[in-house]
């Protein structure tokens, strides 16, 4: 089967999806019309859904006419906070909230993915489980279907991200380290608050905060395996009111990115030792609150990997195949990928004829209606040769 | 009648001044009612008063019998943004106001040292100019009666603060430094922002400010003379927008203080020198403002010394000059030095057995009244003396 062909006669109904989505972008846990959307979109097809009583997002369920795995296929549905500059007609409706990541190309493409696979239907040897997933913006938006078990006998998972890094037209499904793993920590040091002529009577939090901040950069430098990449980010600090007065309080926000499971593992007794002792050895005391949010997305199953790619050939061409090297960036489908064999890949949506060369998260990100199909097909393509070829080594 | 008598005469004047003057606090520049007031008493008993365009605070002329030098007493009148919570029957009536500094003693003191001055105007071989200080907290306002031509032609300036960790009837007049400078420094970190993962694509403006935290450490353990002290206090350090996006700002606002004159030149060229470098390394920038607050202050004049010193125990008696540190905090005192030779003291006013041992600026600041009278007959004496010593 090749669905390059479906997939783009698609392409209207695949934009009017797009349009609605985007002009009702909706935040993260609050993605209540957009899955009403998506509920009656999927019922009209004749897809059976699971839907939560307590959380956002939907499941459809796709039966193959013949027996097989089981593959699940991620897009994500929330919108960011963000006031629309995209000058797009079709801009959203909801004042600062903007799908301005291209969450809504991701549901508009497996919305059209559905009808592609449904229509296939007599042919799948297997099952496809369509997964439209509630606040990946928020870190850990993936977690409830996995926990709660929703996503028990699946057997393999492929998510994607549109990306204005790659042309539209172009597919990265690449094998090794993707996106990094995201942790974000809340560092605050107390100390003791004097007159700025009298530091003997203080502890001083900025100078304690100054000197955890450089004693980090040496988790860098000498505690890491420098094969592994890490970034270790304190985006903020707030500390102090007067210059005249010693602050007993500094407060530092930051972020940890990694690809390595061990190394991320080992960083958080490692950054707790260093900063505890760091205060303490200027007479003042740290917490330390460390959220481990997204694991790393690492497509870790070359066989999987070569699926995907395959795929993409049938869809974009072996011209249209491209590798990119991997983001420090991150994605929660790390979670999913961690507990599933998966495997996460890049559809290119540059287009400079259309203006779509703005970063993800800009105010004027755009993506053209004419990547979408594109989208549409891999994504079937993927579930369909996924299914085909664990059905025939399974008959081997 | 002796200075001795004279005390005796205006003591319940200068108690009853100062508590007047507690109950009525203005902060500094806004000392409307207290400048009438202060222009009112010396009016009352014939002391010339003169006034200045868009400042407040004011200068009385004595003009003695005899012709000779002017000497020039100081008292500082503002009161600082503090609820008081004294419960006395002179506690301050304006809410948010309190006199938790003593600067309404040195007015009343001051106000009485006019009443005895001119009582001994036979005797006074020159002029005495009393000059009543605005703003001594806010910074180095005093330099505004300096621009203002107050101190022209001044031959010799005394200043004394009421001073609680001193017991009452013990004072301190003492040759070298006194109170430190107090400069502030800002310092503007700009790297370039880009999203916390990619600290590659951007320049950490955060880091770059840490390092220049530390790097100014280094100033006073390794740059300084170690003889001289010096405090460098970063009090703030404000940057970045998210936990996620490299910091491109990061404002680090602090103090100095320092004792020695030519070392604290040196200073703002030191932290611009270790800012930038630190910063440098990261590809950051960094622009430094260093301002000039109050100068050092220090007694560097023998001769005023050992008059004060002279005036004080004729006053309170042969015991009672006590050693005290210098100090880290500031006075604007000090830009009087640089217009004439001066002396500055401290007049003790603690008394444990009364329970009067608050802190300057604390809200439960209060003196030993008996104190003051006494401190008034001080001035009154350093002034007839020092004008008797350079009579012609």
């Amino acid at each position: 089967m090749n669905f390059k062909q479906p997939a783009r006669a698609l392409e209207a109904e695949i934009a009017q999806h797009r349009h609605w989505l985007h002009r009702h972008a909706e935040l993260s846990f609050q993605e209540a019309e957009t899955t009403q959307y998506l509920i009656a979109e999927l019922e009209k097809l004749g897809i059976p859904v699971t839907a939560f009583s307590d959380y956002h997002g939907c499941i459809g369920h796709i039966k193959g006419a013949k027996p097989g795995k089981t593959v699940l296929l991620r897009a994500d549905i929330d919108a960011l906070p963000t006031v629309e500059n995209s000058g797009v007609d079709y801009a959203s409706e909801h004042p600062g909230v903007m799908h301005a990541c291209g969450h809504d190309c991701h549901t508009a493409m497996l919305l059209g993915a559905a009808k592609l696979l449904k229509n296939a239907e007599s042919e799948l040897c297997g099952n496809v489980e369509l997964l439209f997933q509630s606040a990946e913006e928020a870190f850990t938006g993936s977690h409830y279907y996995m926990d709660k078990g929703y996503l028990n006998g699946v057997d393999a998972a492929y998510g994607m991200h549109v990306w204005p890094g790659i042309p539209e037209g172009s597919i990265d499904a690449t094998n090794g380290r993707r996106m990094a793993s995201c942790d974000n920590f809340v560092l605050t040091v107390h100390g003791v608050s004097a007159h700025g002529s009298t530091p003997q009577y203080s502890k001083d939090a900025i100078v304690a905060a100054s000197s955890i901040i450089m004693n980090l950069q040496t988790l860098v430098s000498r505690f890491n395996d420098p094969r592994n990449p890490l970034v270790i980010t304190v985006g903020t600090i707030k500390a102090g009111t007067q210059f005249n007065i010693i602050t007993d309080t500094a407060v530092m926000e930051g972020t940890i990115r990694t690809f390595d499971q061990g190394i991320r593992k080992t960083l958080e007794p490692a950054m707790r030792k260093l900063v505890t002792e760091t205060a303490e050895a200027l007479g003042c005391t740290a917490e330390l609150e460390y959220h481990w949010l997204e694991e790393p997305v690492i497509n870790a199953y070359p066989e999987l990997t070569e699926i995907a790619r395959s795929a993409a050939a049938k869809v974009v061409g072996e011209d249209g195949l491209v590798e990119t090297p991997s983001g420090m960036g991150s994605e929660d489908f790390g979670y999913i990928m961690d507990h599933i064999p998966s495997v996460f890949a890049f559809m290119g949506v540059e287009n400079p004829e259309y203006g779509a060369t703005w970063s993800l998260h800009s105010d004027k990100f755009r993506v053209s209606d004419t990547a979408l199909p594109i989208g549409a097909a891999q994504y079937a393509q993927f579930a369909c040769d996924y299914l085909e070829h664990t059905a025939k080594e399974g008959a081997q | 009648m002796t200075i001795q008598e004279l005390t005796a005469q205006q003591k319940d004047y200068v108690i009853e001044t100062r508590r007047w003057l507690h109950a009525h606090p203005e902060l500094g520049c806004e000392e409307i009612e207290t400048t009438k007031f202060i222009c009112a008493e010396l009016e009352k008993i014939g002391v010339e008063v003169q006034t200045f365009e868009g400042i407040t605070g004011c200068v009385g002329t004595i003009h003695g019998a005899k012709p000779g030098k002017t000497v020039m007493l100081r008292a500082d009148i503002d009161a600082l943004p503090m609820q008081e919570k004294n419960q006395v029957p002179y506690a301050s009536v304006n809410p948010g106001v309190m006199h938790s500094c003593g600067h309404d003693c040195h007015t009343a003191m001051l106000l009485g040292a006019a009443r005895m001055l001119m009582q001994k105007r036979d005797e006074l071989c020159g002029t005495v100019k009393l000059i009543f200080q605005m703003a001594e907290e806010i910074g180095r306002k005093s330099e505004e009666y300096v621009k203002r031509g107050a101190l022209d032609n001044i031959d010799a300036i005394f200043g004394m603060h009421v001073w609680v960790h001193l017991p009452v009837g013990k004072c301190n007049f003492e040759a070298g430094p006194r109170m430190a400078c107090s400069d502030r420094f800002t310092i503007q970190i700009h790297g370039e922002a880009s999203h916390g993962s990619t600290p590659f694509l951007g320049k950490d403006a955060m880091v770059a400010a840490a390092s220049a935290v530390m790097a100014i450490q280094g100033i006073v353990s390794r740059i300084n003379d170690p003889r001289n002290p010096l405090v460098l206090t970063v009090g703030a350090m404000n940057g970045g927008q998210r936990m996620n996006i490299l910091a491109d700002h990061v404002e680090i606002v602090g103090t100095c203080r320092a004792f020695d004159r030519e070392q604290r030149r040196q200073i703002p060229g030191l932290i611009e020198n270790a800012v930038k470098s630190a910063a440098a390394v990261y590809g950051c920038t960094a622009d430094c403002d260093y301002y000039f607050g109050p100068d050092p202050l220090i007694n560097d004049d023998r001769e005023l010394v050992s008059l004060a010193q002279k005036a004080a125990k004729e006053q309170l008696g042969s015991d009672c000059l006590l050693p005290l540190e210098k100090m880290t905090g500031a006075e604007d005192f000090s830009v009087y030095l640089t217009k004439a030779p001066g002396i500055y003291g401290y007049l003790g006013v603690r008394n444990e057995e009364k329970g009067i041992t608050a802190d300057h600026h604390n809200p439960l600041f209060d003196v030993d009244e008996s104190a003051l009278p006494e401190g008034a007959g001080i001035y009154a004496r350093f002034a007839l003396d020092y004008l008797s010593a350079h009579a012609k």
